[in-house]
């Protein structure tokens, strides 16, 4: 839909390792999708197929191995100077911190100084902290080092404060500190500083590069749509309202603009419901606008969950099991919606059991079994490779046909 | 259509029930008509209560046991703010407002991971913790002595001392929270909350950013909750850590849940036949009995539960 040549890598998979506890469900798994391809991922029950869904769009992200998806990195995959800068705006954070807490009881306590309010505020500081600082934890040995000497100072000064007197005029403990006359102007610097950190923590890039995997509902942004193998609708809403849920990521009013009805926000509104009937119209639920998702028939249920996924303009659609408990007449109608996502340009990841959906379909097929990639190629390629019809049949059959 | 859609689209919907509560004061009652008029005006006070609440249950679907802290604490805001600086309730309200907001996020930021019963827990703890620090901190509070003597709501420099201008004033909050309510429940937003209230992975999966949203849910109902104590500190003109017991949190969720969870005509419908009812059952109880008008209470809500398990205004058309 980005106006993407044919046949430009989209998405690349380079030994996806995905473990739960000892079982390694996905093993090294390397798969590429191309700009305006149908792909097929197929495999014997317990394959860790949807597993390796999970990993692509960071519902459970992979162990280890690459994920990119159009330039963007969706695990981590730190570069020396991003790990750099992270690593100043990191020290940055903490320097900054340690001014806070003497500036922060100074400040709003200078006369009156109670105990119980030290202990709140010192452990709400430290609790902050450690959330900032999360992230780092699960990076490298030198941010556990910094979450450390955040807990250790934030434990100085509860001591210190403790100890001392109540009257903050009597303490004379900052008359003896050097840096007493930065305090104020830094108290300012750090109270425009925090939300920055806050922000900065949270950017896509800055997660990337604390070796965090990017959100699933970011990832939905760069435009990979996706579908559950077990229908996951908000089946209270209407169908509508389900699709204008997809359109979320691509919509931006917030909650000043929808309380005052700004202008922007309404156009928004109307936009999002007109985008979404269409996506309806587009899988063939024109008719059923307002009918609750949840008390829709099977098939029209995983239609409209396509149609939400579409409503995310994905250039990267993952289809688990579309045609599952579909009769052949469905199935029929299912391989003629998703050509048709296909053609609007639409690239296509599909898991699917019914074989002549997918052989039917798909450009590639990819085959797992027990976690490990046996086989690609087209789909004559795959039907004819023993392995393939091992996995299925067993051996005996693989040697029968061979 | 919703009966909560047309709240503010439909004429024929809202002028008779608007005309019906502008004119409730002028209405002759004789003797009763004060002890009326502030009954009305406790009911409205609970409306504004309940839509709050309805906001993390109802529309997030995060069971909050917890809600009368934040009453309590826009209560002791306001009342607090009044009595030291004799500021003006227009000044006050935001005050303790923001103060809502502000302990609403903190009490959200952590509690983002976890599931019902245990984010239930949290808040019932968050809400005790509140009023414990209320009761002990007497340098700040007064503690159990409560604070009396606060000034009356006041507008443009004149003393509303009026019962029929709070009356007017309450009904004045209450209309601009329906409308920021019934605003966010159809955009992007409100959608947003319901879609974590039905599968937050899916959510997730759409684009939804699930602990921002449940933040904004959070901020939000505090706000709302702190709203309603502000106004009721300087309309009661005395707060007292008693007045905000857990019980008050229960009977705020019965509201909603006795109106149908997540809906908004069904929260303002609970709040008036519920609170209109205790005062009912305490003049119509005997003396000896009138304690047992929350057992009628329950009852009630056992029926509901029987009969009409998903309200009486549920969200969805079965």
């Amino acid at each position: 839909m980005a106006g993407r040549k044919t046949g430009e890598l989209l998405l690349k998979a380079h030994k996806v390792v995905k473990t739960f506890g000892g079982l390694t469900a996905v093993k090294e798994v390397s798969l590429e999708v191309r700009a305006g391809e149908i792909v097929g991922l197929i495999g014997p029950n317990g394959a860790g197929k949807t597993t390796f869904f999970n990993c692509l769009n960071a519902i459970a992200g992979p162990t280890s191995g690459e994920i990119m998806f159009a330039g963007h990195s969706l695990v981590s995959q730190v570069s020396p100077a991003t790990r750099l800068l992270v690593f100043r705006l990191g020290a940055l954070f903490a320097l900054l911190s340690l001014l806070w807490l003497p500036l922060a009881l100074g400040v709003v306590w200078p006369e009156t100084f109670f105990r119980l309010e030290a202990v709140l505020a010192l452990s709400g500081l430290a609790f902050f902290r450690i959330y900032l600082l999360k992230p780092l934890s699960h990076f490298r040995a030198w941010s556990r080092l910094l979450l450390l000497i955040f807990v250790l100072a934030d434990g100085l000064w509860a001591v210190v404060w403790l100890w001392r007197s109540p009257d903050f005029a009597e303490v004379g403990f900052f008359s003896l500190f050097p840096f007493y006359p930065l305090l104020v102007p830094g108290a300012l610097l750090i109270l425009i500083a925090a939300p920055f950190f806050l922000l900065m923590f949270n950017l896509p890039r800055v997660r990337e590069a604390f070796g965090q995997h990017l959100r699933a509902d970011v990832i939905t942004a760069l435009g990979v749509g996706r579908t559950f193998q077990n229908i996951r609708l908000f089946s209270s809403l209407s169908a509508l309202d389900n699709v204008k849920l997809g359109r979320h990521c691509r919509t931006r009013a917030n909650f000043f603009g929808i309380v005052l009805a700004l202008p922007g926000a309404r156009k928004e509104e109307r936009d999002s419901a007109e985008k979404a009937a269409e996506c309806l119209r587009f899988v063939g639920l024109g008719k059923q606008l307002e009918s609750r998702a949840g008390s829709l028939p099977y098939g029209d249920q995983r239609r409209l969950e396509i149609a939400r996924a579409l409503a995310t303009e994905p250039e990267l659609l993952l289809l688990d099991e579309p045609a599952a408990g579909m009769n052949p007449t469905e199935s029929a109608g299912l391989i003629n919606l998703i050509r048709r996502i296909s053609q609007a340009g639409i690239a296509v990841l599909i898991i699917e059991h019914d074989m002549k959906v997918v052989m039917n379909l798909a450009d590639r097929i990819y085959v797992l079994d027990h976690g490990e990639l046996i086989a690609s190629g087209t789909p004559a390629e795959v039907r004819s490779n023993p392995l393939v019809i091992e996995a299925y049949l067993g051996a005996q059959h693989a040697a029968a046909q061979a | 259509m919703h009966l909560d859609d047309r709240l503010f689209s439909d004429k024929k919907l809202y002028l008779p029930l608007l005309a019906a509560v502008l004119l409730l004061p002028w209405v002759p009652m004789g003797l009763a008509g004060p002890y009326v008029l502030r009954v009305a005006t406790l009911t409205l006070v609970y409306m504004v209560l309940a839509l709050g609440l309805n906001v993390v249950p109802g529309f997030t679907g995060l069971l909050d046991l917890g809600y009368v802290g934040f009453f309590g604490l826009g209560a002791y805001t306001a009342g607090l703010l009044t009595v030291h600086y004799q500021w003006s309730i227009w000044l006050v309200l935001p005050l303790a407002v923001m103060n809502g907001v502000f302990w609403g996020v903190l009490r959200g930021a952590p509690t983002l991971r976890l599931g019902d019963d245990y984010f239930a827990i949290v808040t019932f703890g968050f809400s005790e913790l509140i009023i414990l620090v209320i009761r002990n901190e007497l340098w700040l509070t007064r503690g159990p002595m409560g604070v009396p003597g606060i000034a009356r709501p006041d507008f443009c420099g004149a003393v509303l001392d009026q019962p029929w201008q709070a009356y007017y004033l309450i009904l004045f909050f209450l209309l601009l929270v329906l409308w920021v309510v019934v605003r966010i429940r159809s955009s992007r937003l409100g959608r947003a909350w319901f879609a974590i209230r039905e599968d937050e992975i899916a959510a997730e999966c759409v684009g939804v950013n699930v602990a921002n949203y449940k933040i904004i849910a959070f901020a939000l109902s505090a706000a709302i909750g702190a709203l309603a104590g502000a106004f009721y500190a300087r309309w009661f003109r005395f707060v007292h850590p008693d007045m905000f017991k857990f019980w008050e949190s229960i009977l705020i969720l019965c509201l909603i849940v006795f109106g149908g969870m997540g809906s908004i005509s069904g929260a303002l419908l609970g709040a008036f036949i519920l609170i209109p009812l205790t005062e009912v059952l305490r003049i119509v109880l005997p003396d000896s009995l009138s304690n047992a008008r929350y057992l009628l209470f329950g009852l009630l809500i056992v029926c509901m539960m029987r009969w009409r398990p998903a309200g009486l205004l549920p969200v969805e058309k079965e």
